[in-house]
């Protein structure tokens, strides 16, 4: 596989105090051409920020306090602005479809806007592509839909029209950050469908943030378990849902009631994750964790490599509870 | 329903709202304790001439029948007589409406000009000096005077400078304009601080939004987002805001008018009153009522051709 994004270090920082909170961070991702990555983890773990973080577009109070990031082009490993990559090599899904349209524009000329700011086409033609995008995302009556306003539109169309935005000008990345949340089960199902068929049609690479462990295991090639701003645990998704490494990812899965059950959302597991502000130097996860020792709590494991051609973050790695 | 149709039904609901307005105005003359043809012909008038008072105002009619005189009068241009000149009110009316259009008008554009340019600055840099700064001048604004500030404007702008008349209404289309500059100032200086305060916020929360940062995130610049996006909510904010400030608007506008000796209608409202000359106070009062109901018919269909979610009903 042929590497397509390429994030190391990333750090996202509080304000810009000398001595920063950093919600999250650092940490590495990657991601190959057709790949998909699932990241999973509690509320509050910062998904959401690392997605946002990557476009540069993380809300106010908030920065990338560090971190390095390249994409491919046309073989080579380059370092572009984060602005150059918006919706030109990287497009962003996002949780609640009903906000992330404006709501005093129709769906039409939203698409439109997009398109025309990225192909530099005229208004007239930008209106028949953003209506060749409808129908490619699955809208029915894609002539019609287009005058529609968004809160004329239900959850899962407004979603589609979101994505048809992100796909507006041909990214080669999404960004999906809980496409599928605030939808109801069979419209869920629906989005995933389109998203993968998107994923085989483009070759797209996608980084799929979730809660639904059932989810990402039918549909990521790998995933990252966040905990508190960090990856605790990465690998082949395969690998990880057979042996779990990290106790919290056990922890994880073992609150899951059925594996194989159609959808299978995060059990709450005993306590509560640490605040941004509370973070000690040692080990994040050691609080809340049956194996922690003195040494947890002292320095902080970092990602290393297992037998299993996983990464893992434990000095009690693969030790059974 | 149809936007046509929601146009048409607003236009509707003004006819019994005007006929409401003028029943107020009819029963202004009413409200003087008393005889009301006395109170107007004054302490030493002779019997008959308050007699001649009370059937030129059509006071010794009932009062359903003074009503329908009264509107069918006023359909026809016919707002009756002063009591002091014997001019027609119309005609009164007529030539003191010119100033007070001017400041109402520009004073409008300029408050919505300042306050917008302001707010959105303000909110794009908020928390900065240049925001701190623009809301002192806001609270300073909401806390002066509005005859101080345009005192103020007369000696520290007008006088010094000689650029700008500081009474009258100036001959011609540019002798207007010269003479409506400080005006319009002042009534900005008086309205735009609320406005200010109001679009600041609205545009903070505005540039919290998810629509923002999925805009930005799709590669639209700021300068597209602010002006295709975030123009349109605050155009609404901005179209209730100026309905709900129409009456101090016009309280300001009378206030200034004094200060520069503009001969508006309020300088003409406020020599009417204290002429007890009832006509006259009348025909202001309905002009003015007329005014405040064009304001928010205007607001309300701007608002349904900006905002789809407005239910038309
Ligand atoms: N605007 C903000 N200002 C300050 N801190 C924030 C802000 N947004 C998020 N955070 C902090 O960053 C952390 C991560 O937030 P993030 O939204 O990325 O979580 P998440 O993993 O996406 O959670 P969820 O599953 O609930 O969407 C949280 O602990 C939160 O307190
Ligand atoms: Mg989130």
């Amino acid at each position: 596989m042929s590497g397509l994004l390429d994030i190391t270090n990333l750090r996202i920082d509080l304000g810009q105090a000398r001595t920063p909170v950093s919600p999250v961070g650092p940490l590495d991702l990657t991601l190959d051409v057709g790949e998909c990555l699932g990241i999973v983890g509690e509320s509050g773990s910062g998904k959401s920020l690392t997605l946002k973080a990557i476009l540069d577009v993380l809300p106010e109070g908030l920065v990338r306090g560090a971190g390095t990031l390249r994409v491919m082009e046309q073989g080579k490993w380059v370092e572009p602005a984060a602005k150059d990559l918006r919706g030109r090599k990287i497009g962003l899904i996002s949780q609640e479809p009903g906000a992330a349209l404006d709501p005093l524009m129709r769906v039409g000329d939203l698409i439109g806007e997009i398109v025309r700011l990225h192909s530099g086409c005229s208004r007239a033609e930008s209106k028949t592509r953003a209506i060749d995008l409808l129908r490619q995302v699955g809208v029915p009556d894609p002539e019609k839909r287009a005058t529609f306003w968004p809160h004329e539109l239900s959850g899962g169309l407004k979603q589609r029209i979101v994505i048809s935005m992100a796909l507006a000008c041909k990214s080669e990345i999404l960004l999906c950050d809980e496409p599928t949340t605030a939808l109801d089960v069979t419209i869920q199902a629906q989005i995933v469908d389109l998203l993968r068929d998107l994923q085989k049609q483009h070759g797209l690479g996608i980084i799929f943030v979730t809660h639904d462990l059932a989810l990402i295991r039918q549909i990521a090639d790998r995933i990252c378990i966040m905990y508190a701003g960090l990856i605790v645990e990465t690998g082949p998704s395969a690998e990880i849902f057979k042996a779990p490494q990290h106790p919290y990812t056990r922890a994880l899965l073992a609150a899951l009631p059925d594996i194989e059950a159609s959808s299978g959302n995060l059990q709450p597991i005993e306590g509560t994750p640490p605040n941004p502000t509370d973070f000690s130097v040692g080990c994040r996860f050691a609080a809340r964790c049956a194996l922690a020792t003195e040494a947890c709590r002292a320095a902080r494991p970092l990602l290393e490599k297992t037998e299993r051609g996983t990464m893992v973050a434990c000095f009690h790695a693969g030790v059974a509870p | 329903m149809s936007r046509a149709g929601y146009i048409a039904k607003r236009l509707l609901q003004t006819v019994p709202l005007m006929a409401g307005i003028l029943l107020m105005v009819l029963l202004l003359l009413h409200a003087i304790p008393g005889d009301p043809a006395r109170a107007i012909g004054g302490i030493n008038a002779s019997e008959e001439t308050v007699q001649k008072i009370r059937e030129d105002l059509g006071l010794n009619k009932s009062l359903p029948v003074q009503y329908i005189t009264y509107i069918g009068n006023a359909l026809q241009g016919d707002l009756g007589q002063s009591t002091r000149s014997g001019r027609s009110v119309t005609s009164i009316i007529a030539d003191r409406l010119a100033p007070t259009i001017w400041l109402l008008l520009t004073g409008m554009v300029l408050s919505i000009i300042v306050s917008s340019v302001v707010s959105a600055i303000s909110a794009r840099n908020k928390d900065t000096w240049l925001d701190y700064s623009f809301v002192a001048l806001t609270i300073g604004g909401i806390s002066i005077p509005t005859f101080w500030a345009g005192l103020m404007l007369i000696l520290l702008i007008a006088l010094p400078t000689g650029l700008f008349p500081i009474s009258g209404f100036g001959q011609g289309f540019s002798g207007h304009v010269n003479s409506i500059v400080l005006p319009a100032t002042t009534f900005a200086i008086a309205i735009s601080p609320v406005m200010i305060r109001a679009l600041r916020t609205k545009f903070i929360a505005l540039y919290r939004q998810d629509f923002v940062m999925m805009s930005r995130a799709a590669g639209l610049g700021e300068g597209a987002i602010l002006f295709r996006h975030l123009t349109r909510h605050a155009a609404l904010i901005l179209i209730t805001m100026i309905s709900v400030q129409v009456g101090p608007m016009i309280f300001v506008s009378v206030v200034i008018e004094k200060t520069f000796a503009l001969p508006g209608l309020g300088q003409a409202l406020v020599n009417a009153v204290s002429q007890r000359d009832f006509p006259v106070i009348q025909g202001i009062t309905l002009v003015t009522a007329l005014f405040v109901t064009f304001v928010h018919l205007t607001g309300d269909i701007l608002t349904s051709f900006l905002n789809p979610k407005m239910s038309l009903k």
